[in-house]
């Protein structure tokens, strides 16, 4: 299959009519990792609530597409089999569904409906996946997300991302609120998948997940904008001097207004 | 089959035109029960309609609904298994023979009535008489259809099980409204003598001709659990949109006797579900579950009163449903625990699901309580399915309707999962997978 394209082009989105995201544009293709960074109430949760087409959020202006197809014409359920995935901030509890049973009926809705998985198999993949989680088996029997810790959940994000196989995975605070060894339990999960065929935007308010990811892009987002983009090396600079610092810069040079 | 011709409504049914009914087409029965129908008759006519914005028995609802139908109705044709009771009579497959030999009495009410009549005079309408009007009682509401089917009921099942005596196998009913019937008044009668055993498997179901007239079922289910009696009792109701329902059901429970309730209601155009389980017997036991499941433009509204009148009596009520469409459920739980109850143990649970912005559900728990030494706990809800929810499951590829199953599914199984027969458990997902589609 061919690498995996991304592009966000000049998105504009609104919240209850309040602007949110003001021309957001950005490319992701398979084999990189994009790392989005910025303080608190910038858009970046708005940016993946958007891609994966949350009904709170309209665009107002600007395209996304993915590969080439229209990924704002299309629902959340279709965007997820042409092969993007949200890792949730805040993923939902669903109880009375155990996590096994809506993995299975989310694998089988990107197969034939006379090819469903069979069982064997995809309890073999799910087996596989949790170890290299390090998750306990029961909880694969456990109602989704019900009385999960927070660290749970973001563990389970990421168990349904190895079992679905996405092309571009949108990571939306993945490491926040967990501890190191968490963190980098995580980073193996997505290094699992690592390669060509497969994209990474990393949503993030710290630094340190950077440490465990092969991040090459490193965008800055201050008030519903993209202000600067550069390498890893951008992240230590910003570790260093602080979001301030970005915010003084756009101010000198005028594009902050 | 003969069309029913003339028909008569609740707001046109006087006490003269009910008498006038029974005395054409209850003819050859002893006079006690003639007696009883006519002085239920004359109640039926006089007792009012609720007239609260939000009951589904209010009056104006009701003004046109039928209640007197003439015609001749056809015998219906014998069921595969068990019992089948229609406008035209009743029929059943022969009763196990060792059932028979321990005395087991399984009859249409109206031979019971010569067959049995004893039985029947002391029992007929006594459980319905034992819930308690006014004095911290809910009210009478569906008082005016109880009376009506007291006066009219034609066909049902009187069963009567001897003292220790087990029944392993259900007896199951099914009461059908067939094309050419507007009105059906059933009535059971299931007396569970000492530490005896039964479990009645009841479905409601009828014909919809197409563009059927609006058509009137009005039932009245009596249980008499006698000492250390077990009785479980089941019901899915799937009656078609052009039928308006009101059932009554009523329980005493003498000491140590168990009675639960397992109700699975989806079909009706308006039903208004009345249930009344009296605890009398110290150690007695009432255990309810309902799903429900409304769409379209259906009305279901439920209200299950419980009596505990005697120490360490227990209940248990868990009702969910969702209400889709335009439907509309008000689910009503009253448990009253009364002075000299002490011991007693009471819970109730009330939850409805909404998929749709225009469905509207109430619940309304209620405990009194006039004892110190007792445990009671209640807790009802009624919300709407979460967008953040449905748009989680969707992100994961599910389409929607997939997404709404998941959740619902969810949502019901705890409720269906406490039902205690396999092939009620069955046919109850199947309806709930039937809904969900719909």
């Amino acid at each position: 299959m061919a690498t995996p394209i991304l592009a966000i082009r000049d998105l504009h989105v609104a919240v209850d009519d309040q602007p949110i995201l003001k021309g957001v544009t950005l490319t992701v293709k398979g084999g990189e990792v994009h790392a989005v960074m910025g303080p608190n109430g910038t858009g970046k949760t708005s940016l993946a609530q958007t891609l994966m087409g949350h009904p709170r959020y309209q665009v107002t202006a600007g395209s996304v597409t993915l590969d080439g197809q229209d990924l704002l014409a299309m629902k959340p359920d279709a965007r997820a089999r042409a092969g993007l995935f949200l890792a949730m901030q805040y993923p939902s509890e669903v109880s009375g569904v155990t996590t096994a049973n809506f993995l299975r009926a989310a694998i089988n809705a990107r197969r034939p409906e006379t090819d469903p998985i069979p069982l064997k198999q995809f309890r073999d993949q799910l087996d596989e996946a949790m170890r290299l989680l390090e998750m306990d088996p029961h909880f694969a029997n456990r109602y989704l997300n019900e009385g999960f810790s927070g660290g749970e959940k973001k563990r389970n994000e990421i168990l349904q991302m190895l079992l679905l196989r996405p092309r571009i995975a949108v990571l939306d605070e993945i490491d926040s609120g967990l501890d190191i060894d968490a963190i980098k339990v995580v980073a193996k999960g997505v290094q699992a998948l690592m390669g060509p065929e497969f994209g990474v935007l990393l949503i993030t308010h710290y630094q340190r997940i950077l440490q465990y990811l092969p991040v090459d892009h490193v965008h800055i987002m201050v008030d519903g904008r993209i202000v600067k983009s550069g390498d890893r090396a951008l992240a230590q600079e910003l570790e260093a001097k602080g979001y301030d610092w970005v915010r003084a810069e756009l101010a000198a040079s005028g594009s902050g207004s | 089959m003969e069309q029913d011709t003339a028909v008569v409504t609740l707001a046109a049914a006087d006490a003269a035109s009910i008498a006038a009914f029974v005395a054409e087409h209850y003819q050859g029965e002893p006079p006690w029960l003639t007696q009883a129908r006519h002085q239920a008759g004359t109640l039926a006519a006089t007792a009012a309609l609720p007239q609260r914005a939000k009951s589904a028995l209010r009056a104006r609802r009701w003004e046109d609904a039928p209640v007197l139908a003439e015609g001749v109705p056809a015998v219906p044709a014998a069921p595969r298994d068990g019992i089948r009771i229609t406008r035209g009579g009743y029929r059943s497959t022969p009763l196990p023979a060792a059932w028979t030999a321990a005395g087991v009495l399984c009859w249409n009410l109206a031979d019971a009535v010569r067959r049995a009549p004893e039985l029947v005079r002391q029992y007929l309408g006594q459980a319905l008489a034992a819930e308690p009007v006014g004095d911290g009682a809910v009210g009478t509401e569906g008082a005016k259809f109880a009376a009506l089917n007291a006066a009219l009921w034609q066909h049902g099942v009187f069963l009567y099980v001897p003292p220790r005596v087990q029944l392993t196998e259900p007896v199951t009913v099914e009461y059908c409204i067939e094309d050419s019937a507007v009105t059906l008044y059933p009535r059971t009668l299931l007396i569970a003598d000492r530490e005896s055993q039964v479990r009645v498997i009841e479905r409601y179901v009828s014909q919809e001709p197409e563009g059927a007239a609006r058509r009137l079922l009005s039932a009245v289910v009596e249980v008499f659990a006698g000492e250390g009696a077990r009785v479980e009792y089941n019901a899915i109701q799937d009656l078609g949109p052009s039928v308006d329902a009101v059932v009554h059901r009523a329980a005493r429970v003498a000491r140590d006797g168990q009675m639960s309730w397992n109700l699975g209601e989806f079909g009706a155009g308006v039903l208004a579900g009345r249930q009344f389980t009296a605890l009398e017997g110290p150690g007695a036991e009432g255990r309810t579950t309902v799903v429900f499941f409304g769409n379209r433009a259906q009305q279901q509204e439920y209200t299950a009163i419980t009596e505990h009148a005697a120490a360490h009596s227990q209940s248990d009520l868990f009702a969910r449903g969702v209400m889709n469409g335009r439907a509309r459920s008000a689910v009503t739980a009253v448990t009253h625990i009364r002075r000299g109850a002490r011991g007693s143990h009471a819970r109730q649970r009330e939850e409805t699901l909404m998929l749709s912005p225009t469905a509207r559900a109430e619940a309304v728990p209620s405990l009194l309580i006039d004892e110190h030494d007792v445990f009671a706990a209640h807790a009802a809800s009624a919300g709407p399915v979460e967008e953040s929810t449905l748009h989680y499951l969707m992100s994961r590829g599910l389409p929607e309707i997939e997404a709404v199953r998941l959740v619902v599914h969810g949502f019901l199984a705890p409720v269906i999962d406490r039902l205690p027969q396999d092939a009620v458990r069955d046919l109850v997902w199947e309806r709930v997978e039937r809904k969900i589609r719909e």
